[in-house]
């Protein structure tokens, strides 16, 4: 279970957003909207441990996540509103970095697989990804979701540059994953994308508007 | 799927790295041609004196080494905080500050390492008798990885400046004057048949203590400017 307590952030001098208080239960969806510049990403960022809220704590399992990070971090996949991927490796490198780096290793058929699952097949796989879309990149960064086994995922604005059939195979990931309890956070500032998270995903809603 | 050890999550992440750099080729190996270059330079410059070119050769030698280092460390992690991967080394199961030592460990294999294997060849057209040069490559094989541990620290405290080669070397520099005094010292002392053991004693001690405190550095550095 993920709650937050009280917890608000400050960029400068300027107030974001203050005493947030939410409780995310196993097999539910936290869907953080607002327009630009409203905190969304950094209300992602503080639940991932990356940044510290400036009052409150974020808790996992009753406990805050700070004190056994590396337990709460074993646990997490967060993917950025930005693909992490090097421009100089390919997709299957790029992964098998990525996968090693959250301690699984993964063997390199079930990452093609991964990766055609997400419809992305024969050279694309092998080019450096600084040839790929932006779309293309966005795709082998969101293969760790089926590659990883991870119960929380945090995903910065994750329908960023996906075409339609991305997003299909996107929502049909979270419903995957919501059915076994496991829990998922995400943005986007896009309302109409946010009707697009598969309809079935909505009694596992909860919304937060910044 | 399985679980892998922290050995071999800072293996991956070293062999990332080098790969990297192999890939990058013209960018990391420029700092390489640069300490040829500036070394060859010298000689030519200065004329066939052979007493004086003996005389400052370890000088030349190590600054050019240092200005080497300096050239390559700025993209140590600016390019992992330009497109993502910090935050993913952040939130590794691996402590930040291993995936640190295991970066620029791999920092000074590409750099470090390759200076130290050509340097003898270079201090061939200073004259140095083939003990200082023996003495020379020993100080460099334990005095560089001094300066890739050190430099570290500059290149996390500049991440994601615009400009930050030479605010790096304003930062490092004064900390690696006493590798540069250390190194110079243990050739002089092998060119005047002195004992020169102390001062590599020196260097591997300075070598030591900067790899166990580096990291611990560039990780506060690196989560500060993540957040």
């Amino acid at each position: 279970m993920l709650n937050t307590l009280e917890i608000s952030c400050q960029r400068g001098r300027h107030l974001l957003w203050s005493d947030v208080n939410l409780t995310l239960d196993p097999g539910q969806l936290l869907f953080v909207s607002g327009a630009n510049g409203s905190g969304k990403s950094s209300l992602l960022r503080i639940l991932a441990g990356l940044s510290s809220a400036n009052t409150g704590a974020v808790l996992w399992c009753g406990e805050k996540i700070t004190i056994d990070a590396q337990m709460y971090r074993s646990q997490l996949l967060y993917i950025g509103h930005q693909p992490p991927l090097k421009p100089e490796l390919n997709a299957i490198e790029n992964l098998t970095f990525l996968t090693q780096l959250h301690g699984q290793s993964v063997a390199q058929d079930q990452m093609i697989a991964a990766l055609q699952s997400w419809e992305l097949q024969g050279k694309t796989i092998f080019l450096p990804t600084k040839h790929l879309s932006q779309g293309q990149k966005q795709r082998v960064a969101l293969t760790q979701l089926s590659l990883l086994e991870k119960r929380l995922w945090i995903l910065d604005e994750p329908f960023n540059s996906l075409d339609a059939s991305g997003s299909n195979i996107l929502s049909k990931q979270l419903e995957l994953h919501l059915e076994q309890n496991h829990f998922v956070a995400l943005t986007s500032h896009l309302h109409e994308k946010a009707a697009h998270i598969a309809p079935s995903l909505q009694h596992r809603e909860i919304r937060i508007e910044f | 799927m399985t679980s892998i050890s922290t050995a071999r999550i800072l293996l991956s992440i070293f062999k990332r790295d080098i790969t990297l750099a192999i890939r990058r080729g013209s960018d990391t190996f420029g700092a390489i041609f640069f300490f040829v270059l500036v070394v060859s330079l010298f000689p030519l410059a200065l004329g066939s004196d052979i007493k004086l070119l003996q005389q400052i050769a370890p000088g030349i030698i190590w600054v050019c080494a240092l200005l080497a280092v300096m050239l390559s460390l700025s993209r140590l992690f600016n390019d992992d905080f330009q497109d993502g991967v910090l935050e993913q080394l952040a939130l590794s199961v691996c402590p930040l500050e291993m995936i640190i030592f295991a970066k620029v460990i791999a920092h000074w294999c590409y750099t470090g390492l390759i200076l130290l294997l050509i340097s003898p060849i270079l201090a061939l057209q200073f004259n140095l008798s083939s003990d200082s040069i023996q003495v020379l490559f020993i100080a460099l094989l334990l005095g560089t990885p001094s300066l890739s541990f050190i430099g570290s620290i500059g290149a996390a405290l500049t991440v994601g400046l615009k400009s930050s080669g030479a605010l790096i070397s304003l930062l490092i520099l004064p900390l690696l004057i006493p590798v540069l005094i250390l190194g110079t010292l243990a050739i002089d002392a092998a060119d005047t048949d002195m004992q020169y053991s102390v001062y590599l004693y020196l260097l591997i001690a300075y070598s030591v203590l900067s790899s166990f405190f580096a990291p611990l550095a560039c990780a506060s550095a690196l989560r500060i400017v993540l957040d």
